[in-house]
């Protein structure tokens, strides 16, 4: 064999090998789907149950799943669109990313596939509340198709407050009416609540939206200096008097341990918990928890909603074969496996399905929830926000400021933010 | 020619090691002093990547906008959170040291194996470890301390019992590393220095005044030059143990880095901090790199 034959199969052979890293389905006759998303029960066990059901019935596709903790994730996909995007097929995508990640051009727009399944499309509009889908419309497009719909509950210590011989509070105002009676500590602290950092925000959301308040106008000027952010503030030091001593340290699953083992008897709303606290598989006190919907406050009731939707990478290679899994995985018919392995449906039907509720008993609560729940704003500036109002919202708790000052600097704050979309909403 | 060529070939096998430092070091660190004169949101990349000059400097140094902390007052608890890591390492791995290298030490040996295990474990898991032992209801340490009459600390929800969990943790994760090297040092002092101080009469605190402490001296300088690199750069426990809280009151300055860099994805202001605590690493390295080269003769 002359040298310059050899080379040229030198060359042909990194040519292939090449081609095998830009287009695998070239080389190998088989689709390997990308996945990227989230830990935990709720999101990566239920994501493998449905992807393995999936890989059973397509012999030909591989669903590759890469589960982070959520930080990690969105550091991922940061760099991933930076980078110039297409190291994933499927995103599962925070709602709060969609914006800046469809105008990126990171995100396909679902619309034609829409139009092409517009069975499995109405299917989907008639079975999951507006407000969740909406999370997923930017710009007049669709951007992905919700994996949960993720609103409030109130959980709580249903044999604490039998013993006592008090009904379960439905307002903000009963809570404080009940609370002296059963706070007993060290064995029992009314309430419990994750208040640290941005975490305290998110307590903070709903009794402020509730006394009718909102983040900022139609021109994204900041108003959350308001009476009602002023009156939530107050809420939330109130509350703390009848939390354990080092909630302003905790993360949601130092409240859920807290919940399970250090006499917290009602933890705020949150909407993260999911089937933690009442599946008796993983929660010793499973059967003695309740749940409920949150507190109304002032005689109203709105909650902050967030969730998750699946979307495709504009530069996928299998943009099809993706559409195919996301059908799948948000299927009617498929919305019991996904709660058998823990997930949670985005979908009322699957929600309400007895089989589904003898499974995660909060699943009817968190329907009803949904009703009352507005989306947190769908901009991405809004990761900072919420950390710039939980850290002013912790210098309250320490007694650094008073509710008025933590809400005014927090305004103040957010404002610069904000600035860039003023300036550009004033144009 | 093959003269030629053999005086070239060493500088050929350099080019793989060259290419990789000019990729992975050269590179990211003019990249990065670019992005630091630039605003760049990785959640908006749209947005594109738009010159602003000094801008995220000032700022940072001005005001302590999305932080709620201000440079000056984080680098003062970056400071407090130095100090006490150092004086609890040295301090105790010094104790430890002298333990372990005296007449008991034969019996000890074996438990020396045992001293370094904090310094194997993962940061994060130290972390979690120790964040779970703080904790007011359940942790182990409040247990102790009630079960022995004494009164539980808050420890992670006020301000100067956070700063203490945090040096606590680091000290006992970084303690084993003072003691290596002091014992090192110790172990390398010349027995007849110790005859002649026995002969001499001398104390236990002047054989430490003056045999021990001018031999060890140069440890120390090591340990302090390469703990404090470590410290002023350390994420790792503030993010696990406080998350930089209660509210802003363990925000040392990498934990402000870490989350403009990769919570709010702010690249250039993220970058603008780094550089300027990169400043700060290289005084003081250039302090001690001065104060090591002036004493060789203590040695």
């Amino acid at each position: 064999m002359s040298k310059k034959m050899l080379s040229w199969l030198l060359v042909g052979a990194m040519v292939g090998l090449l081609a095998s890293f830009v287009c695998p389905i070239a080389v190998q006759g088989k689709t390997t789907l990308t996945f990227i998303g989230q830990t935990g029960p709720r999101y990566g066990f239920a994501v493998k149950g449905v992807a393995d059901a999936y890989m059973k019935l397509n012999p030909d596709v591989d669903v590759v799943i890469e589960s982070y903790p959520w930080e990690e994730w969105a550091t991922k996909i940061a760099l991933d669109v930076a980078g110039g995007g297409g190291a994933y097929d499927i995103i599962w995508i925070d709602y709060k990313f969609i914006g800046g990640y469809a105008d990126a051009g990171y995100l396909l727009p679902l619309d034609a596939y829409l139009l092409q399944d517009s069975e499995f499309w109405q299917d989907i509009q008639s079975d999951i509340y507006d407000v969740v889908l909406g999370m997923y419309k930017y710009k007049g497009q669709w951007w992905a198709i919700p994996h949960d719909g993720n609103s409030q509950v109130f959980y709580y210590r249903q044999d604490v407050l039998d013993d006592a011989g008090v009904k379960v509070p439905t307002s903000w105002e009963e809570v404080f009416a009940v609370a002296p009676k059963i706070h007993n500590p060290p064995s029992f602290y009314a309430a419990g609540a994750n208040l640290k950092r941005f975490w305290a925000a998110d307590v903070w959301y709903a009794p402020f939206m509730s006394a009718g308040g909102y983040f900022w106008d139609e021109n994204y000027v900041p108003a959350i200096d308001t009476p009602a952010g002023v009156e939530a503030a107050e809420l939330l030091l109130k509350l703390t008097k009848f939390c354990p001593p080092d909630a302003i340290g905790w993360a949601e699953a130092d409240l859920y341990e807290a919940m399970g083992t250090a006499g917290v008897v009602g933890m705020a709303p949150n909407q993260w918990a999911g089937n933690v606290l009442t599946n008796p598989e993983a929660a010793k006190l499973a059967n003695k928890i309740g749940v409920a919907l949150p507190p109304s406050f002032k005689g109203k009731r709105v909650l902050p909603m967030g969730g998750y939707g699946l979307g495709i990478n504009t530069k996928s290679y299998y943009k099809d074969q993706a559409w195919d899994f996301i059908k799948f995985y948000t299927g009617r018919e498929n919305q019991q496996l996904l709660v058998a392995h823990t997930g949670q449906p985005a979908r009322i039907s699957a929600l309400t399905d007895p089989v589904n509720v003898a499974k995660s008993r909060y699943f009817s609560v968190l329907a009803k929830s949904l009703e009352y729940a507005i989306p947190r704003p769908v901009i991405a500036e809004f990761s900072i926000v919420e950390n710039i109002v939980g850290v002013e919202l912790n210098k309250m708790m320490l007694g650094e400021k008073t509710p008025a000052e933590a809400v005014r600097d927090a305004n103040t704050e957010v404002y610069k933010v904000m600035r860039g979309r003023i300036e550009q909403s004033q144009k | 020619m093959s003269g030629e060529r053999s005086k070239k070939l060493p500088w050929l096998m350099l080019v793989p090691a060259i290419a990789v430092l000019l990729v992975l070091g050269v590179f990211p660190l003019i990249y990065s002093a670019w992005l630091s004169l630039h605003s760049y949101s990785l959640l908006d990349p749209s947005r594109g990547i738009n010159y602003v000059g000094g801008e995220n400097f000032l700022n940072t140094l001005t005001s302590g906008h999305p932080l709620g902390i201000s440079f000056p007052k984080s680098l003062w608890l970056t400071l407090i959170y130095l100090g006490g890591c150092l004086a609890g390492e040295v301090g105790i791995g010094l104790l430890a040291a002298m333990l372990f290298s005296g007449e008991h030490r034969r019996g000890l040996r074996s438990l020396r194996i045992l001293m370094m295990t904090p310094m194997l474990l993962a940061p994060v898991v130290v972390g979690n470890i120790w964040r779970y032992m703080y904790q007011y209801s359940f942790g182990l340490l409040n247990f102790l301390l009630r079960t022995v009459g004494l009164p539980a600390p808050e420890w992670l929800a006020k301000p100067t019992w956070a700063m203490i969990s945090l040096i606590m943790a680091d000290v006992w994760e970084w303690i084993p590393f003072s003691f290596l090297v002091l014992l090192a040092a110790i172990l390398s002092i010349p027995q007849d220095q110790w005859e002649a101080a026995n002969i001499d009469g001398a104390g236990a605190w002047q054989r430490f005044r003056y045999i021990m402490l001018p031999w060890i001296k140069h440890a120390f300088l090591v340990i302090i030059l390469i703990r404090g690199i470590d410290l002023i750069r350390v994420m790792d426990l503030p993010y696990v143990i406080t998350y930089g809280g209660p509210a802003v009151s363990t925000s040392v300055l990498p934990f402000n880095a870490y989350m403009l860099g990769f919570r709010y994805f702010e690249i250039g202001h993220a970058a603008a901090y780094a550089y300027l605590m990169l400043a700060l690493i290289n005084v003081f390295v250039i302090l001690f790199i001065n104060v090591l080269r002036r004493r060789p003769e203590n040695a």
